[in-house]
């Protein structure tokens, strides 16, 4: 067996083929997906208005604000968005960034505060 | 771009394989459909400066023609000359103009003129590449290459151009017109990218937001414990975020036929300095070994102020700021100490002095790297060393350590060639009958798709952004 570093460590030619269309295949399925699904407009477990898709003009393309807000748009709409957060949360549970308390409450260990959320005081909130 | 995001897997790539592999008929086509895809990648993400890029391109373009046309003669010499010193002087305007500026004028006590330009991305790669054509081509190392399009390809080529690792045009020269698709490469590409991507998003994402908690936190309330907890998990985070690149780069190089260099060998298991650096970013020093260093003489003449040169803008070449010259004056004291005696005496010691010692430094050295504020750095270096800390361990410093620990046990292992050995033992298992075989890559299909749906889950979980209402 003439194997060089790293060379052939797919043993059958066809098998690599394989994986390589499978990969394919799938990536171009979230494309198709992405492409045809219906508006998402909002995300009940993020609580927030989900980015529309952007308007493109000569202004925003050149300062790079249009990709940026596409590719958010993108993620924001991204099929089986809460599938991958929660399979997401597994994995930070195994790394042990999450604890996870009683009645489903999630202890999310940040540095941020309710102000890096956006979030309001109850009194601003009655202020209003 | 970067090829840690959604858009990237799931728009990018599979748009540019339906090309690629689908639509294009001929070589000739392969490269014209990867370098149109290039040029969007970086548009993408640089819509300004792609034209820079182009330019550069051009300069040497042209350079090399007219070096070509004028062999021998002090016209070539020129040519050569002028064009490496306008790429060059590219590189130095966006990269290093300000820094230049804002220290001539604090000597001089005047207020300093500063051009505040972003940097293009990928300029200190694609600048080092296109001068390794041209410098190649003067050397007659290789052919001058007369289709503009396909030494664009050659600098512009997305896999490469935002991280590297610095692909010599002469190392890739045959391959761009005379590859051929290797069926093995094409699956072997997508695992060694899989694998990239979970480096990147997953243990250098994780190493990297323990790194910040601490090393960008208030020192003065930064324990001891707190302090090595944090650069050991730099430490983690800067291997794994920058060979992951280079997986990446690689893998997604060879799903198209070209076979880059490897830029990392196990760095963190090397037992001298001088080891450290024959494993890390090993395209960066064979560049400047190779166009540097040896141009000015190497080992032969003046060799002790070449190798200062060398390291001064091994480190500069990392970023325009004190601390990276720093970090490459630090280097060439170390080398230069093992070169007199040390290096010697480390080999007749026992295997783990050399490792220990190498780890201690190296570690000690992504302090310099970490720190671009001086007072942060001399601050820190304080703590590091036992001195100033206000405690030995704090609080919570404690509890997240422990909540990682499991992550820290399998970040280290990683970092040592124990997946090189069961790739090994792997490939002993599964090679001996037919069948084994196909089990084998059975399962390197599972693992790959395994490893993808992990990335898909990592990649979204890292776009998850809750607004939140906080109720007291």
């Amino acid at each position: 067996m003439n194997k060089r570093k790293g060379e052939h460590y797919i043993n059958n030619s066809k098998m690599s083929l394989l994986l390589f269309f499978i990969f394919f295949i799938i990536i171009s399925i979230f494309l198709i997906i992405s492409i045809f699904a219906p508006e998402k407009t909002i995300s009940e477990r993020e609580n927030r208005t989900l980015q529309p898709f952007p308007k493109p003009t000569i202004s925003t393309i050149f300062s790079g604000q249009f990709i940026k807000d596409f590719e958010t748009h993108y993620s924001d709409t991204f099929p089986f968005r809460n599938f991958f957060l929660d399979v997401n949360d597994g994995i930070k549970k195994i790394t042990s960034q999450l604890s996870f308390g009683k009645d489903d409450i999630v202890i999310y260990n940040t540095d941020k505060t309710g102000d890096d959320f956006g979030g309001e005081a109850l009194e601003d909130v009655e202020k209003r | 771009m970067v090829f840690s995001s959604l858009a990237f897997v799931y728009i990018f790539l599979p748009i540019c394989f339906l090309l690629y592999f689908f639509v294009a008929k001929n070589i000739k086509q392969c490269n014209y459909i990867l370098l149109i895809m290039s040029l969007i990648f970086y548009a993408w993400g640089e819509p300004k400066w792609i034209i820079l890029m182009i330019i550069s391109t051009l300069v040497e373009y042209i350079g090399a023609l007219v070096i070509d046309k004028n062999r021998g003669t002090t016209k070539a010499k020129i040519a050569l000359g002028l064009s490496v010193a306008t790429s060059l002087s590219f590189l130095f305007v966006f990269k290093y103009f300000d820094f230049f500026s804002f220290n001539f004028a604090n000597i001089f006590g005047l207020t300093p003129k500063l051009l505040n330009l972003t940097l293009p991305i990928g300029i200190s790669f694609y600048t080092f590449q296109t001068i390794t054509y041209i410098v190649d081509v003067y050397k007659e190392k290789v052919p001058v290459q007369k289709s503009f399009a396909t030494l664009l390809l050659y600098v512009s080529m997305f896999p490469q151009l935002i991280a590297g690792p610095i692909v010599k045009y002469s190392d890739i020269e045959y391959q761009l017109n005379n590859r051929k698709l290797n069926s093995h490469f094409v699956g072997e590409g997508v695992i060694r990218f899989l694998v990239g991507l979970f480096k990147k998003i997953v243990i250098a994402n994780i190493a990297g937001e323990m790194a910040t908690k601490f090393l960008d936190s208030d020192l003065e309330m930064l324990s001891f414990c707190g302090a090595w907890i944090g650069i050991l998990s730099y430490t983690l985070q800067i291997y794994f975020d920058f060979s992951a690149y280079s997986d990446m780069a690689i893998g997604l190089g060879k799903i198209f036929g070209f076979t880059y260099p490897e830029n990392f060998n196990y760095p963190y298991i090397a037992t001298t300095i001088s080891d450290f650096w024959k494993r890390w970013h090993i395209s960066l020093t064979t560049f400047f070994r190779e166009y540097l260093y040896i141009p000015l003489g190497g080992n032969r003449k003046n060799h002790v102020l070449n190798l200062l040169i060398v390291w001064l803008l091994t480190g500069f070449w990392h970023g325009s700021a004190w601390n990276f010259i720093l970090w490459g004056l630090y280097y060439y004291l170390l080398i230069c100490i093992e070169r007199l005696f040390l290096g010697k005496l480390i080999e007749r010691l026992p295997s783990l002095f050399g490792h220990l010692y190498t780890m201690f430094l190296v570690i000690i050295g992504w302090v310099f790297f970490y720190f671009e504020d001086m007072e942060r750095l001399r601050e820190f270096f304080k703590i590091l060393l036992g001195f100033g800390a206000p405690e030995f361990i704090g609080i919570t410093d404690k509890a997240v350590f422990l909540n990682h620990i499991v992550f820290f046990i399998f970040a280290i292992i990683a970092v040592t060639p124990v997946s090189r050995i069961i790739k090994k033992l792997f490939i002993k298992l599964t090679s001996k009958t037919d069948t084994t075989q196909r089990v084998g890559d059975i399962v390197l299909i599972v693992y790959s798709l395994f490893l993808l749906f992990i990335n898909t889950a990592a990649m979204v979980g890292s776009t998850f952004n809750p607004f939140l209402y906080f109720r007291f």
